[in-house]
């Protein structure tokens, strides 16, 4: 008999699911998306190639010794020329400057000349102390501009396959001038006629002077974030994730507000609110303030964790910057474009089941597609042009802009007036379909 | 509520309506007059077209064709001006579950217009004419089925309209609290507060109401007191006999 009272439970439950078709489909269809967006993301995040804007100034042997040693990074792509153009030192700063690439690279003028020199009198001095007294050759800086809202991560990988690549070519020079002052050394005080008749054998110059390899590296890079504007500040992982994940936080708003929409359409409290002597709009408008209130005391408490908590947990504190009306209008734009949202979803939602689904793993998926999870560069290549479709990517781009990038209204007013008007569109597309809807029976 | 006058507080001519996909009028010129004070039952069959003219009424929907007036104002033409003329107590329970009985009061007043002082003595004459006023700071949600009821129809009252639309504001509530609403509301009527009421319960229409309209089909099939509409149609005792034998015995659904 239970048995029975079950099957019948259990099929009644799977009959209500059926007929609401589109909440069955999005059960299926998002969660699948999720997946393969996320899966995808997360695969071709460690393969993804970067892109590394690089300027040989130096057009000697190391400018091309780095380069081919660069060049066999899989997971590096050295970009050189630019619209057929040769890039200059200035235009890559400006591109980086510009968060248009991540990291520039810039081959000082001269390099290998004075490289193999200042090899030469190392390896001089390391072998004739008392013979060689001029100083050594001072070598310029291979500059190394990073974007500064390049990940930590990222940022060491390509530091590091630098760093390999500079030591490859220390390395070179160093063997070359120890193996051509090698015998110079070991000849002192050994005749010619003796050195003819017993020639010295193959030399290993990194087993006969292990101190000159371990303890030199005289090639100097120099690592800089580079911003539009004046700015010193270091960018850390709190200072990127901060701004980031509370863009995330800020977007969950659209589930219980279009929750709300949809509670008061079926509830028939809606019906109610139109027979008022007031416009509907002004109705939404006191929805959607209350709501942005809340997002501002979300986005304070968010903040104030990063400022008091994160130290206490032995992570820098968040910097909110000395622009509070500037950061204050970004997050306006953020909070119109999650809001706006919301109310679109709960316009055009015909049950809360639906809501319930779509909304969180849309939120999820432009966060994905957005460069929140993960930076837009470490996306792959044919999935970077579609996080220009993600307000969450326009929201962390405006926070980048003025917390990382030292940017100001200049720079923040495209990513805030493009948040400002997907809330807007959203609201209106959202209103329109349920003025339609209501002239059917 | 405003000083009595005969003029007609709603008067709707030729009132047309179509929705969108639909071939078949839901409001087929149907004209209406009601004056002050009036309670005016206004039933038919599941698919009549009740919802829709209560729709047009209260200016939720635009009619085709026709005109309405109400209160001497066009009201398709400025619905702002007679929303604060006209209250509806909708069939379904239009309130927030979080909100206290108070608060839903408080909240549908104040977009009424209502100074605080208004809202206060008003929510405290209707909370204790409805029997509410010890619950009233409960939280909606907890209220029994009776209760939501009477706190709906307080909403509907508290900027105390010239016209009242009731749609079946007793549908699934108890003997006790139904006689308690129709009790009431007949006080209000007495009050010159003029009502239109639907209901499938006929009797309580019968009893409630002087004149009833019946509709069919998007078009009035009867009009005028319960007494004179039973003794006009031959074999019928009640208005619930009348009722079939206008709209006939066949199911609309």
């Amino acid at each position: 008999m239970i048995g029975v009272k079950l099957s019948a439970s259990i099929a009644k439950e799977l009959l209500l699911l059926v007929r609401d078709r589109a909440g069955l489909v999005l059960l299926f269809v998002m969660p699948a998306f999720l997946v393969i967006v996320i899966t995808l993301i997360q695969e071709k995040v460690t393969t993804t190639t970067v892109e590394v804007l690089f300027v040989d100034n130096d057009k000697g042997a190391i400018g091309t010794e780095i380069r081919d040693l660069f060049s066999r990074i899989d997971t590096l792509r050295l970009v050189t020329k630019l619209d057929g153009a040769d890039l200059s030192a200035e235009r890559v700063r400006r591109l980086v400057a510009a968060g248009r690439y991540q990291f520039g690279v810039v081959l000082p003028a001269g390099l290998s000349d004075i490289a193999d020199k200042a090899a030469r009198q190392q390896v001089a001095h390391h072998l004739f102390p008392e013979r060689e007294k001029e100083a050594i050759a001072a070598i310029p800086e291979i500059l190394v501009w990073f974007d500064p809202t390049v990940h930590g991560s990222f940022r060491a990988a390509v530091r590091t396959a630098l760093d390999r690549v500079v030591a490859g070519v220390q390395t070179r020079l160093l063997v070359e001038h120890s193996l051509a002052l090698l015998p110079e050394k070991i000849g002192e005080g050994v005749s010619p006629q003796m050195l003819q008749a017993f020639p010295l054998p193959k030399l290993d110059a990194r087993e006969l002077l292990p101190q000159l390899f371990e303890e030199t590296a005289f090639i100097p890079v120099a690592e800089h974030f580079i911003s539009a504007m004046q700015f010193t500040r270091q960018p850390t992982a709190v200072q990127q994730n901060v701004p980031a994940w509370a863009i995330f936080g800020i977007f969950f708003i659209a589930v219980p507000l279009a929750g709300s929409l949809i509670k008061e359409r079926d509830s028939g409290t809606l019906l109610r609110l139109r027979v008022l002597p007031v416009s509907y709009l002004t109705v939404v408008s006191g929805k959607i303030l209350a709501y942005m209130a809340v997002c501002l005391v979300q986005f304070a408490v968010i903040v104030g964790a990063g400022i008091f908590i994160l130290p206490l947990l032995g992570l820098p504190a968040f910097d909110p910057g000395g622009e509070p009306l500037l950061l204050l209008l970004v997050l306006l734009g953020i909070i119109a474009a999650a809001c706006g949202y919301g109310i679109c979803l709960g316009m055009i939602g015909r049950t809360y089941e639906q809501i319930a689904v779509f909304a969180p793993v849309s939120i999820v998926i432009g966060a994905a597609i957005g460069g929140i999870m993960v930076p837009v560069y470490a996306l792959p290549e044919f999935l970077r042009p579609i996080c220009l479709i993600s307000p969450l990517y326009w929201g962390e781009s405006g926070f980048y802009d003025l917390l990382l990038r030292g940017g100001g209204l200049r720079e923040i007013l495209p990513e805030t007036l493009g948040l400002l008007a997907f809330g807007l569109a959203a609201t209106i597309c959202g209103v329109l379909y349920a003025a339609a809807k209501r002239k059917r029976p | 509520m405003t000083p009595v006058n005969d003029q007609p507080l709603l008067e709707g001519r030729d009132l047309f309506l179509t929705y969108a996909g639909s071939h078949v009028p839901a409001v087929n010129g149907i004209s209406l007059t009601l004056r002050p004070g009036e309670l005016c039952g206004l039933i038919g069959p599941n698919g009549a077209g009740k919802t829709t003219l209560i729709s047009i009424f209260t200016t939720l929907l635009r009619p085709q064709q026709g005109s309405l007036d109400i209160g001497g104002i066009d009201a398709c033409r400025n619905p702002g001006a007679v929303r604060q003329r006209i209250g509806l107590v909708p069939q379904d329970i239009a309130l927030y579950d979080r909100l206290t009985g108070y608060e839903n009061i408080a909240y549908f007043g104040r977009m009424y217009g209502l100074t605080r002082a208004e809202l206060r003595e008003r929510a405290a004459y209707y909370l204790d004419m409805f029997g509410l006023w010890d619950k009233r700071n409960r939280q909606v949600a907890a209220y029994s089925g009776g209760m939501k009821r009477r706190i709906n129809l307080i909403v509907g009252l508290i900027h105390e309209p010239e016209l009242l639309f009731l749609d079946e504001p007793t549908v699934g509530i108890d003997a006790q609290s139904r006689h308690l609403i129709m009790e009431k509301l007949a006080a209000l009527n007495s009050e010159r507060m003029a009502m239109v009421y639907t209901s499938h319960y006929l009797e309580e229409v019968q009893r409630l109401c002087r004149r009833v309209v019946i509709i069919d089909l998007g078009r009035i099939v009867a009009e005028g007191t319960p007494e004179d509409l039973v003794a006009q149609t031959e074999g019928c005792d009640n208005l619930a006999e009348l009722f079939l034998k206008k709209t006939g015995e066949h199911l609309r659904e």
